[in-house]
């Protein structure tokens, strides 16, 4: 399958505004975080870091429209003028256990006139998965599970691809090959990716740029200066990881 | 894909492997039924064969399909009954915190009252009409519906609303792909007892608030000391149920969770 055969749209940017985010708890309201500013260039694939409850899923639930933020907006901006669509892809694959792959697919398709199980099998097909159109997910395995998460997330023809830790569920052969998988989709479709991740050496391997939160801000943004592809021996890889880590240690 | 019969223990007993476990239970208990009619007096309890006999003399009278189709007529009345009325009530106990409050001491109450209360109130509002097992069947087996239903909608996957969500489904897909299929295996669970409770109850109602049905039957043979047509009676009854069962239940089972791979049906029997 070759992508030239699927119709997609441009990337869209996305641009974070002063955004900020409380929970009521039992001790009255605690923030997760205040005044964010991010935009993100269309067409990048940016990595969000941060420590475990740092609030990069929070985040990730107000980009993609699941949380309201307590303060500030989400705006996107598609490039070819549409209204900008997002695609989301999960931890865990969260598909339907009672549908097929094809019926996953078809599930999140509910407002798109055009839609039939061809669409769903281009998909399926791009991320590998041509011999299990019928299947239902327990009788794939986890890798194959976020594959058709993937396929579900691409096939709404997303402005932004939102990836929230989606290879952390995932022994590490199966995720270096998603990553891999995930790469050359990336670099054939033209869309922007938003990935939170914990792993700084992923978060490195993947992204162009990588945003550290902690303490409720954005405290490093670093840019990657490291070449396509990348090695994950090389000296320069490792020692921008080095300096990545030092960054990322500073705070807490 | 997980491996089937992958415990060990029945395939190793060649009763099980040759005959089947159902076979075998089947033939098991025939054979203690015989052992137990060679014990009591004939009258009181006749051998299998001859009960058979029986049954199959009363099937070629007629007789069986008057009064075992009054008494499906009142099992499938009363189970539609207990289904409007319990999956009404679980569906608002697990859908509204309020629902659930207010529903939750009637339900308490409903799953203490004995089907036999209801039987005789039913009897004394309804007279011998066919509304008597009916409301007794209705009002007895729909709390337990409805706290089965209750528990199968409360148990929704979060992260699967979140992801519809996320995807902009709207409330109706999601509650017809998701809600439903998610809570299916409990609503299966409560139709199912709901089924064989009416029956029951169904029969029971029918010993003394009848003229017509299986139970009557039972009754009316018991007082005139004829315990062979009793057990006539109750074979062709087991017969249906069994029929039921493995003819509609089972099959409709299998085809509502063809996707839980990891099932093992046999289990069930």
């Amino acid at each position: 399958m070759s992508t030239e055969q699927i119709s997609h749209g441009g990337a869209s940017s996305i641009h974070i505004e002063n955004l900020g985010k409380e929970f009521e708890t039992t001790n009255g309201y605690e923030s997760v975080f205040s005044g964010l500013n991010i935009d993100i260039a269309p067409g990048s694939f940016v990595c969000l870091l941060g420590k475990s409850g740092s609030g990069k899923s929070t985040m990730m639930d107000i980009v993609s429209g699941i949380l309201e933020p307590t303060e500030g907006r989400v705006r996107f901006d598609s490039t070819d003028g549409d209204e900008a669509t997002l695609g989301h892809v999960f931890q865990s694959p969260r598909l339907l256990p009672w549908n097929t792959c094809l019926q996953n697919i078809e599930y999140v398709h509910e407002n798109n006139s055009e839609y039939d199980d061809t669409l769903a099998k281009q998909y399926l097909d791009l991320v590998g998965l041509s011999n299990h159109y019928d299947k239902y997910p327990t009788q794939l395995s986890g890798g194959q599970q976020q594959r058709v998460g993937i396929a579900r997330a691409l096939s709404t023809d997303p402005g932004v691809l939102l990836m929230d830790e989606p290879f952390s569920n995932l022994d590490e052969i199966t995720a270096d090959n998603l990553r891999e998988e995930l790469l050359d989709l990336w670099s054939r479709l033209n869309k922007t990716v938003f990935f939170v991740t914990h792993d700084m050496t992923e978060a490195i391997q993947l992204s162009d740029r990588i945003l550290m939160l902690g303490e409720g801000r954005i405290y490093a943004d670093l840019e990657n200066p490291l070449d396509r592809p990348r090695k994950l021996d090389s000296d320069e890889f490792l020692k921008f990881r080095q300096k990545a880590i030092d960054t990322f240690h500073r705070i807490g | 894909m997980a491996t089937k019969n992958s415990y060990t223990f029945p395939s190793r007993n060649w009763i099980w492997d040759r005959l089947g476990a159902r076979t075998f239970g089947l033939i098991l208990g025939l054979a203690g039924w015989t052992a137990l009619a060679s014990v009591f007096p004939n009258e009181l309890m006749p051998f299998p064969q001859e009960t058979v006999l029986l049954a199959w003399g009363l099937v070629e009278s007629g007789a069986v399909w008057e009064h075992l189709g009054a008494t499906i007529w009142r099992t499938v009345l009363g189970f539609i009954g207990s289904v409007l009325l319990g999956a009404g009530g679980g569906i608002l106990m697990g859908i509204n915190n309020y629902g659930q409050k207010f529903l939750t001491p009637y339900t308490v109450i409903g799953l203490s009252i004995p089907a036999i209360a209801w039987a005789a109130v039913g009897t004394l509002v309804f007279g011998f009409t066919i509304w008597a097992p009916v409301a007794a069947t209705s009002l007895t087996t729909a709390p337990f519906i409805a706290v089965n239903i209750w528990k199968g909608t409360d148990n929704i996957k979060s992260d699967l609303v979140t992801m519809s969500r996320s995807f902009d489904v709207s409330r109706r897909r999601t509650i017809w792909r998701l809600i439903i299929p998610n809570a299916s295996p409990m609503l299966f669970s409560a139709f199912r007892l709901g089924l064989a409770m009416s029956w029951k109850i169904v029969t029971i109602t029918e010993l003394f608030a009848a003229s017509s049905g299986v139970g009557f039957k039972l009754m009316q043979t018991y007082q005139l000391y004829q315990f062979e047509q009793s057990w006539a009676w109750a074979t062709v009854f087991i017969i249906v149920i069994l029929g039921v069962e493995y003819g509609f239940v089972k099959p409709l089972e299998r085809r509502v969770f063809e996707y839980r791979q990891d099932a093992d049906f046999n289990l069930l029997g």
